[in-house]
């Protein structure tokens, strides 16, 4: 797992499976939450598991969040932000 | 270290490694509880299980996944509490919006039960039956057990598609209804959205718009004004009945025609500036112009016209008319008849006095004739200065009756020699010879020779101009005894027919009709009267007169006139003319000197003794002393008109009162003088013309002293 630390922060759970990758999802998304939510920031995740682009979006969506899922390649690009008020 | 200690530290080590092993064990509880919570989150979160290969128990501490779950959870709640918040905003929103609804909405279940409705439903559908939900909709709407067939709630229900109805009368409203049914999740009907527009209102709206529109329409087509509406380019777009009546075109021929196809031609010009000022002008302007029929005729008419607007632009021009044309002939005529009216006035003022001078002229003239031996020469001259005198009393007449329409005075006429005389003046100086043709036996006529007189000059002048080139006029007359089944509009009586042929070019059929209206000529300087005069003229005399002919046969004029039924005597020479004498007193009163004198020396050669008086009151003194004396007056000959005095009905009045069988004969200049054609009814027994010949004078007093 690599921490892009840049102003929308990328994370790379490639390898993982459900559900760690969901918990890592939802706490990267909790500390940020503030954030993503006021529309400063929006998370990006990269999942090579496909249950992940299922779990990870429902919870984040039941939790307010807009998300976006798209293929690249062999892996996934779950992308995160807040819904417009 | 002794044993005792080394026993102590043992004892406590043994106990350590007690607390230990239970520490472990519930360490591994610990753990157990905490992946079994966290499991049973991740399952409310959605998401499978925790595998012990993929969190060690040091990772699943570490990821403290309860704590992260936990803030999931009320990042959720939150969510869900905004989100309902948003709902019930939403809800509020949608309420308020079914509520404002100006249609009734229902919704009903899948058994016909009520679930909402809005507030126009409540007002227009539940009125005083309190809250409806939960019950039936027929019960609730209809009032009467569900009638599937007719139901649309049923038909939306059975077919799952939407269905509507319109005017569907419901507790004494119409209706139009739209039922769409809502499918749940298993395609089946889960409830039915009804609804229901009042159309009550509109219906009656437009059942009144349609009786306004009858109303206009039948204002419109029945009224006798023209009305019309021409687009901005001059193209006729709507025309009422009585414009297409009055330009005598069908609806969809003027629709075919612009606006200066039916302007006179003479009049295109003003109209069109009219026109466009009206469209470029805004309210109403007057509107005056000629119109032109299908067949050629004018319409002269008026009205007011104003522009119609959409966009801020002229588009089209709307004009109310009034056919003006017999109006605008009647203003003339009247114009024209207020201009004989003064001539009447001025002739009234002057005939009085010329009467009295031909009096005068006419009575020494008769007295020269007299002195003179019956051979000399003189007599004949005198005899036509005579006949002039009375053809100038006659002019006098005509003026009166042209521009007053006087009654006539009758006396029985012997027509033939009035015709002779008439006829010959006539055609003094033209190349239109005459041809009579009157039988011996002719009646006389009831007639105002002057009137008469008049009739047939100017008959005899229109045939004689029909005949430019020359030709020959025929007079005849014959007797005639029209009975009741006679076509002739007379009353069955006796009458002399007097007919006046010319061979002239003839009269057009389609104007025959016309020629006898004021004013209508077909002459460039004929201004329309001699025929309309001739024929108010017959008419007066309870008479009738007709016109026939065919063109290129000549035109004949028939006159009838009521018959005395006494045979016409025979023209005696006026040179051989023996007078009536008479014996008797004689009263005559005039303001006129002269003809106070003359009328009194020509009574005085017919025998009569003769007194005078110069007005009223001195005629009554004398009537009086006459009369104490024991010596009357046989005849009192009365002017009508004395200025400043007691005229001839007023005297009249007062000899009444002194000798009821007083014989009273009037006599004025004022030939048109109602007094003098209603004599009868003033008192008087007899009229005298102004002036008037002897042998007439004394024929009158003859027949009244022997009556």
């Amino acid at each position: 797992m690599t921490f892009d630390q840049s102003e929308n922060p990328q994370f790379d759970i490639r390898g993982q499976i459900c559900p760690s990758s969901l918990l890592v999802a939802l706490r990267e998304v909790n500390k940020r939450q503030q954030e993503i939510k006021a529309g400063r920031q929006h998370l990006i995740l990269l999942t090579d598991n496909r249950d992940a682009t299922t779990t990870i979006p429902e919870a984040l969506i039941n939790m307010g969040y807009n998300v976006s899922v798209a293929k690249e390649g062999s892996y996934y690009v779950i992308t995160v932000t807040g819904q417009p008020v | 270290m002794n044993q005792e200690d080394r026993q102590a530290m043992m004892t406590e080590i043994e106990q350590l490694r007690h607390q230990n092993a239970v520490l472990k064990t519930k360490h591994h509880q610990s753990l157990l509880y905490i992946r079994d919570k966290v499991n049973q989150l991740l399952g409310v979160v959605g998401t499978i299980p925790l595998k012990p290969e993929e969190l060690d128990d040091d990772t699943l501490i570490e990821l403290d996944p309860i704590g992260i779950v936990s803030d999931a959870f009320t990042q959720i709640l939150d969510h869900l509490r905004v989100t309902n918040d948003k709902l019930q905003e939403t809800h509020d929103e949608l309420q308020a919006i079914f509520d404002s609804a100006s249609v009734g909405i229902v919704l009903v279940d899948a058994q016909y039960r009520i679930l909402t409705y809005n507030s126009q439903a409540a007002k227009q559908l539940f009125q005083g039956q309190g809250d409806v939900i939960g019950q039936t909709c027929y019960d609730a709407i209809c009032h009467h057990p569900c009638e599937p067939d007719s139901c649309l709630i049923s038909r939306a229900t059975s077919s799952g598609s939407r269905c509507s109805r319109k005017n569907l009368s419901l507790q004494n409203h119409q209706y139009d209804l739209v039922a769409t049914p809502i499918l749940d999740n298993n395609g089946n009907v889960s409830c039915v959205v009804t609804v229901f527009t009042d159309i009550t209102e509109r219906l009656r709206s437009e059942a009144a718009l349609r009786e306004s529109e009858e109303r206009l329409r039948n204002l419109f087509e029945n009224t006798t004004n023209l009305i019309l509406i021409v687009s901005f380019d001059g193209q006729i777009q709507y025309v009422n009945q009585a414009c297409c009546n009055a330009l005598r075109y069908g609806q969809d021929e003027l629709y075919a025609l612009a606006i200066q196809d039916i302007i006179a031609p003479q009049e295109k010009y003003t109209a069109r500036r009219q026109f466009r000022a009206i469209l470029n002008g805004s309210g109403q302007d007057h509107i005056s112009t000629v119109m032109q029929t299908k067949d050629g005729a004018l319409v002269e008419v008026e009205g007011s016209a104003s522009c119609q607007m959409a966009d801020g632009k002229p588009v089209a021009f709307r004009a109310i008319l009034r056919d003006v044309t017999i109006q605008r002939r009647l203003e003339l005529e009247m114009s024209r008849t207020q201009k004989l009216e003064s001539v009447g006035i001025l002739a009234g003022g002057i005939a009085h006095d010329f009467n009295n001078l031909l009096a005068g002229i006419l009575s020494n003239i008769t007295l020269a004739r007299f002195d003179l031996p019956a051979d000399n020469k003189a007599n004949g001259r005198l005899l036509e200065t005579e006949k002039a005198v009375v053809r100038a009393q006659h002019l006098t007449q005509q003026l009166l009756t042209f521009s007053k329409g006087g009654m006539p005075v009758v006396q029985d006429v012997t027509i033939a020699r009035l015709l002779h005389d008439s006829v010959r003046f006539s055609l003094s100086g033209s190349n239109v010879e005459s041809v009579f043709s009157i039988p011996d036996n002719l009646w006389q006529v009831k007639a105002d020779p002057g009137q008469i007189d008049q009739v047939i000059q100017n008959l005899v002048i229109n045939s004689d101009q029909a005949m430019p080139d020359g030709g020959q006029i025929k007079v005849s007359c014959q007797n005639i005894t029209i009975s009741e089944d006679d076509p002739v509009p007379l009353a069955a009586g006796s009458y002399v027919c007097i007919s006046i042929a010319d061979q002239g070019q003839g009269i057009p059929r389609d104007i025959q009709q016309k020629i006898f209206d004021p004013y209508f000529t077909t002459k460039e300087q004929g201004i329309g009267l001699g025929l309309s005069t001739s024929h108010a003229i017959i008419h007066k005399h309870q008479g009738h007169i007709t016109v026939q002919s065919d063109m290129g046969a000549g035109a004949t004029f028939q006159v009838y006139l009521p018959a005395v039924c006494r045979q016409t005597q025979s023209p005696v020479d006026p040179l051989e003319e023996t007078f009536i004498s008479g014996s008797g007193r004689i009263l005559v009163m005039d303001d006129e000197e002269m003809i106070r004198k003359t009328t009194a020396e020509l009574l005085n050669f017919l025998g009569y003794n003769v007194d005078t008086a110069a007005d009223g009151e001195e005629t009554v003194t004398l009537y009086r002393q006459a009369m104490a004396t024991g010596d009357p007056y046989q005849v009192v000959i009365m002017d009508l008109t004395v200025p400043g005095g007691m005229g001839g009905v007023e005297t009249m009045a007062a000899l009444h009162k002194l000798d009821p069988e007083v014989n009273g004969i009037s006599t004025s200049g004022y030939c048109d003088d109602p007094v003098m054609a209603n004599y009868a009814d003033y008192g008087f027994k007899a009229v005298l013309p102004k002036p008037c010949k002897i042998n007439l004078m004394a024929q009158t007093i003859q027949s009244l002293l022997t009556h």
